[in-house]
């Protein structure tokens, strides 16, 4: 899994790849955090999990992506070292995630405000998964 | 004319900084661009007439969609558009129950123009042409059909009503209600909906033929015939709109309706009635006078009596000629021998009901008891010549014929012979639809009466009345069919009475066999006149009735529909982001006060005002203070010690706004915005000391207290986490809500929610509460600079004048009304994306402290160009909604930015260069912000003062600055 973030006049692109569904999502995060952040410490911070469902892919991006901001702001942390287990039941999708929580004070951290759904691709490609997402700085 | 090309997109030059890309496609109005040519290379270097072209497609749009010069892409709406979308209740009304139409199943019937309807499922492929009825609280009239699509199987439930009305929908569809729309889902039995029970008949396509022709008029002056022409009513074809339209003028002249002086037509009828025949009498191109009112007395069997006669004429001799062409021939009508018209046999059955059912809004007596619970026969009657009674009857027995091939029954005609009239001997005519309560109810929900407001809304009452007797005599037989074989099977009378809620007698009758035919209603049932009492009919011919069932009907394809009730509107979500807007506060210090304490200055403000991410806010918040503050605003504020009162007399809406619901906010955005009360954020967020260095308006500057040298401090921010949640919650439910409206839009991040809606209501009330978050967020701002200058400066704010010159939100939407295309005024939500409300002198908005001069303008430019003040320029109102232009917007990426710019170079050439002093929590933010990778703000402010919309009062340049 692998991200780089992708140029954008007015705001910020994370590009991503993965083998799994989990392994992109994950990697989405991570670039996001990335955006967030230009030195990300290796260690610090105590890991949460969460789990966030929604009607299709796109949207359990959109969601999880908006979680995690969320859980940012509300716990003070930033959310790095993400990883992630998406699954599909009966027309719902899931994912149950996790991610180290790096206490904000302690980074030179700055805002995103929020995820769009501007441009963006979750596709699924001969070695995996492919995704693009525009935040909105 | 010069036209400019744009990658594919041409746009029009309509005069000096004026552009337009003309309306095409599904683009619901034109656009426009104000911009000189430079500005407009950079407009067209990314995507944003593309956007602001598709921001046209929302319905409702008025007048044009419109680009400030500072415009840049966007999410959906480019930056820098201003919209304005009309509010007015927009929906369409199946025939039973309902009000918005979403997710409906294919066989819901639904109403279209001109009496007639349709399955939902028949309009696929045809809704372009079609008009459905649009009920919205004050009228029930036509509107186009903009959207029209078939989503996958949804679960439907089937919704019964007291009378029997039934109606399938998903669980989200709403239903109008006294509380308001309120989605099935959220309806149990026993709550009060409200029902359409006119139900029309159902359309067919008429076959075509011509109606009239050049030769029909070839003794008239050809002049006429040109005028006839020129209003497309000749030749006049069968399947014409216009002849529809005269079907209904036709039926009601035969009725109340006469030939005055030369050229004249007369129609008579109450003023509400007037204005509806009006209106067609326009349809066909001619111009109805105003309604004349007088006075008349009458006498009616030796008493006298007033009554005020209000009519109305056209002059058109066309229009005259046109109307006896059509059947209804000059003299007076008692021997002038007309009878129906000759095409009348070759119309659908829909067409000949415009033409009765006109007639019978004018002749036929209205709906009303015979005897308590029996209604009476309604007639027409009419009185003729003996000469030209044949004529007559022909008319009626042609009536009988209509009437009997739609299922409803008639009396034979009776005839009867009158006092003569002074020149001849006359017969009167007689014409009753037979009253049994079936037969009426077919002639009430299905012809009825057309024009006449008050016979209209009786006849839905009676409608109603019959369906309820029906059911309760239904129940009675059921009864009295079970009470039979109950005693049939050896059950004791007594223990058959305890069985049922009725009395016993009637029990004894059904076992006994006395009654013949069917059973009565019963004595506790109302009589009509008692019935009509009890209920009200809304001015949209809906009345009141009970959910009495509710039941799962299982999955199925529905359509999602949307009509454009003169613009169906939309409040249009991805539009609106985080609120955020400026102000400026004065001082009475100058640059000489401030020149050698920068530093000093810039630590202690950045150390005093929470920026960045994760850096708290001024108020360490509880969820109280957040519900108390998305509720009041500036007057939570005020209430904790942060502000004083002139703070509040000099902001937009004096910092409250009204339409605020904290209710609608979900609990996450609560939850983040709970620890950013009093925060600057980061990004393009900040917090500059400047000095005013230019004043091009010296008048306007001493209204506003603006002097050249002066100390002032901008603050950009707008409602945090909070706002962005609440914007992510409603993109996410609209998407869910109104997938198939969402895919007929060129752009998924348009998501818009049809006003009307209760997502839009509930969006609105959302968006109102965090627009008062973000007030506070700037004035808790403002408290923490006060507090910094006294100590920096030693000196009471109050000392130092530290006054608020305004605050005004650059991102939001708002109700306010103006005019739109003809003139006309309405209300809109007028949509503020990166775009600065700039109301001139005289708008009722404007706190008394502007209402003279105009609203201050304030443009936050780069770290090295500066700002502006403006003030609302007189053109504004005409041009963009009262809108300018709210910055410079972005040239560079910000990733380009810093790979071009370190932030501590940026810092330093700042202060050597410019005596700026910068403090930022990130250097990357401080590069991404760099004063190149903005657009020249002078450009645009310069644009906006030449087109009148902002005029330019004031320069500031920057000398301290703290970011995020």
């Amino acid at each position: 899994m692998s991200f780089d973030l992708r140029e954008h006049t007015a705001d910020v692109a994370v590009e991503a790849t993965g083998e799994s569904l989990g392994e992109v999502f994950g990697a989405v995060a991570d670039g996001m955090a990335a955006a967030m952040c230009d030195e990300i410490p290796a260690e610090g911070g105590e890991r949460f999990e969460t789990t966030v469902a929604a009607e299709n892919r796109e949207a359990l991006l959109f969601d999880y992506l908006d979680e995690l901001i969320y859980e940012r702001d509300v716990r003070g942390v930033l959310p790095v070292d993400n990883e992630a287990a998406v699954g599909e039941a009966e027309g719902e999708w899931r994912v149950d995630c996790s991610a180290r929580g790096i206490p904000l004070d302690s980074v030179d951290a700055r805002d995103l405000k929020a995820v769009t759904y501007s441009e963006m691709d979750l596709s699924e490609t001969d070695d995996g998964w492919h995704a693009y997402v525009v935040f909105d700085v | 004319m010069t036209t400019y090309d744009a990658d594919g997109i041409t746009l029009e030059k309509v005069r000096d900084y004026v552009w337009e890309i003309p309306q095409e496609g599904g683009m619901n109005r034109p656009a426009r661009v104000l911009a000189s040519e430079d500005l407009l290379d950079e407009i067209s270097d990314d995507k944003t007439l593309q956007q602001l072209k598709n921001a046209t497609h929302l319905p409702g749009v008025r007048k044009y969609a419109v680009c400030m010069p500072d415009g840049h892409q966007g999410y959906g709406f480019p930056v820098g558009g201003v919209a304005g979308i009309d509010t007015e209740n927009g929906c369409i009304s199946p025939g039973a129950v309902g009000y918005d139409i979403n997710c409906l199943p294919g066989g819901t019937e639904v109403r279209l123009s001109f009496g007639r309807r349709t399955e939902l499922r028949n309009l696929e492929g045809r809704f372009e042409e079609e008009q459905a009825m649009v009920a919205d609280g004050d009228d029930l009239v036509p509107s186009d059909i903009r959207l029209f699509t078939q989503s996958e199987e949804k679960p439907v439930y089937e919704v019964e009503t007291a009378t029997g009305h039934r109606i399938e929908a998903t669980g989200d569809h709403p239903f109008r209600t006294p509380e308001g729309m309120t989605e099935l889902d959220d309806l149990s039995t026993g709550d009060e909906v409200r029902v359409q029970p006119f139900e029309g008949i159902d359309h067919e396509e008429p076959s075509e033929f011509t109606v009239l022709t050049k030769e029909d008029f070839e003794d008239e002056n050809p002049q006429l015939v040109r005028v006839l022409e020129d209003r497309d009513v000749l030749p006049l074809s069968s399947t014409d709109d216009e002849f529809n339209h005269l079907l209904k003028i036709l039926g009601f002249f035969l009725g109340d309706g006469s030939y005055g002086g030369p050229g004249q037509v007369w129609f008579y009828a109450e003023p509400e009635d007037l204005k509806a025949v009006r209106s067609d009498v326009r349809e066909v191109g001619f111009k109805p006078s105003k309604i004349y009112e007088r006075d008349r007395s009458h006498e009616v069997n030796g008493n006298e009596f007033e009554r005020t006669e209000y009519s109305f004429k056209t002059t058109s001799k066309a229009f005259r000629r046109l109307l006896v062409a059509l059947g209804a021939p000059e003299g007076p009508k008692v021997e002038s021998g007309y009878s129906s018209p000759e095409f009348l046999d070759r119309l659908t059955d829909w067409q000949r009901a415009l033409f009765y059912s006109a007639y019978f809004g004018a002749e036929m007596n209205e709906p009303s008891a015979q005897h308590d619970k029996n209604l009476y026969c309604p007639k027409v009657s009419q009185t003729r010549t003996v000469g030209t009674a044949e004529d007559g009857f022909q008319f009626y027995d042609d009536m009988r014929e209509f009437l009997g091939s739609l299922g409803i029954e008639t009396n034979e005609i009776e005839r009867f012979e009158t006092d003569s009239n002074s020149k001849h001997d006359t017969v009167r005519l007689r014409l009753g639809v037979k009253n049994d309560s079936k037969n009426l109810l077919r002639f009430f929900s299905q012809v009825g009466y057309r024009y006449n407001q008050k016979k209209r809304r009786r006849s839905v009452k009676a409608i109603q009345y019959l369906r309820t007797k029906e059911r309760e005599i239904e129940r009675r037989e059921e009864i009295a069919s079970e009470a039979q074989t109950l005693a049939d099977g050896g059950s004791e009378p007594g223990d058959i009475k305890a069985e049922y809620d009725i009395n016993g007698r009637f029990v004894e009758r059904s076992i006994w066999g006395g009654r013949d035919g069917r059973p009565r209603p019963g004595k506790a049932f109302p009589g009509f006149e008692e019935y009509c009492e009890q209920v009200e009919v809304g001015d949209d011919l809906a009345i009141p009735d009970e959910v009495v069932a509710i039941d799962p009907a299982g999955r199925k394809e529905v359509y999602d529909i949307g009509v454009s009730h003169e613009a169906h509107n939309f409040v249009a979500n991805g539009f609106v982001v985080s609120n955020c807007g400026v102000r400026m506060m004065k001082t009475n210090l100058t640059y000489d006060d401030v020149q050698g304490r920068e530093e000093e200055l810039v630590d202690a403000l950045f150390a005093n005002v929470p920026s960045g991410l994760g850096g708290g806010g001024v108020h360490e918040g509880t969820a109280d203070d957040v519900e108390a503050i998305l509720d009041r605003g500036m007057e939570w504020a005020l209430e904790n010690g942060y502000a004083v009162p002139e703070d509040l007399e000099h902001c937009e809406d004096e910092g409250v706004r009204p339409d605020s619901d904290p209710s609608r906010v979900s609990q996450k955005a609560k939850d983040r915005g709970k620890n950013q009360i009093g925060s600057l954020g980061s990004g393009n967020h900040f917090l500059e000391v400047q000095r005013v260095t230019d004043v091009y308006r010296d008048d306007v500057a001493a209204e506003f207290g603006l002097s050249e040298d002066q100390i002032v401090v901008l603050i950009h921010c707008g409602s945090r986490g909070l706002g962005h949640q609440v914007c992510t919650d409603y993109l996410r439910e609209i998407e869910q809500t109104h997938a198939g409206l969402l895919q007929q839009l060129p752009d998924k991040e348009l998501a818009a929610a049809p006003a009307g809606s209760q997502l839009a209501e509930d969006y609105y009330g959302a968006m109102c509460a965090a627009i008062n978050f973000a007030w506070v967020n700037r004035q808790l701002i403002m408290h923490q600079v006060r507090q910094v200058f006294e100590k920096v400066f030693d000196r009471s704010h109050t000392e130092m004048e530290m006054d608020l010159l305004y605050d005004v939100a650059h991102n939001i939407a708002k109700k306010e009304t103006h005019e739109v295309e003809d003139g006309e005024e309405r209300e809109l939500f007028v949509h503020r994306k990166g775009a600065t409300r700039a109301f001139p002198a005289g708008r009722p908005e404007l706190p008394p402290a502007y209402s003279d001069v105009g609203q201050p303008i304030i443009i936050p430019g780069s770290m090295g160009a500066g700002s502006y003040v403006l003030r609302g320029g007189e053109q504004s109102l005409s041009e963009t909604f009262g809108s300018t232009a709210h910055g410079a917007g972005r040239l560079m990426s910000r990733t380009q930015a810093k790979q071009e710019f370190w932030g501590g170079d940026v810092q330093d050439d700042l202060r050597e260069q410019d005596h700026v002093y910068v403090k930022a929590q990130s250097g990357a933010t401080v590069a991404e912000e760099a004063p190149g990778v903005y657009k020249d703000v002078d450009e645009v402010v310069r644009v906006s003062d030449a087109l009148g919309i902002g005029d330019r009062v004031a320069r500031t340049f920057p000398v301290c600055n703290i970011k995020g």
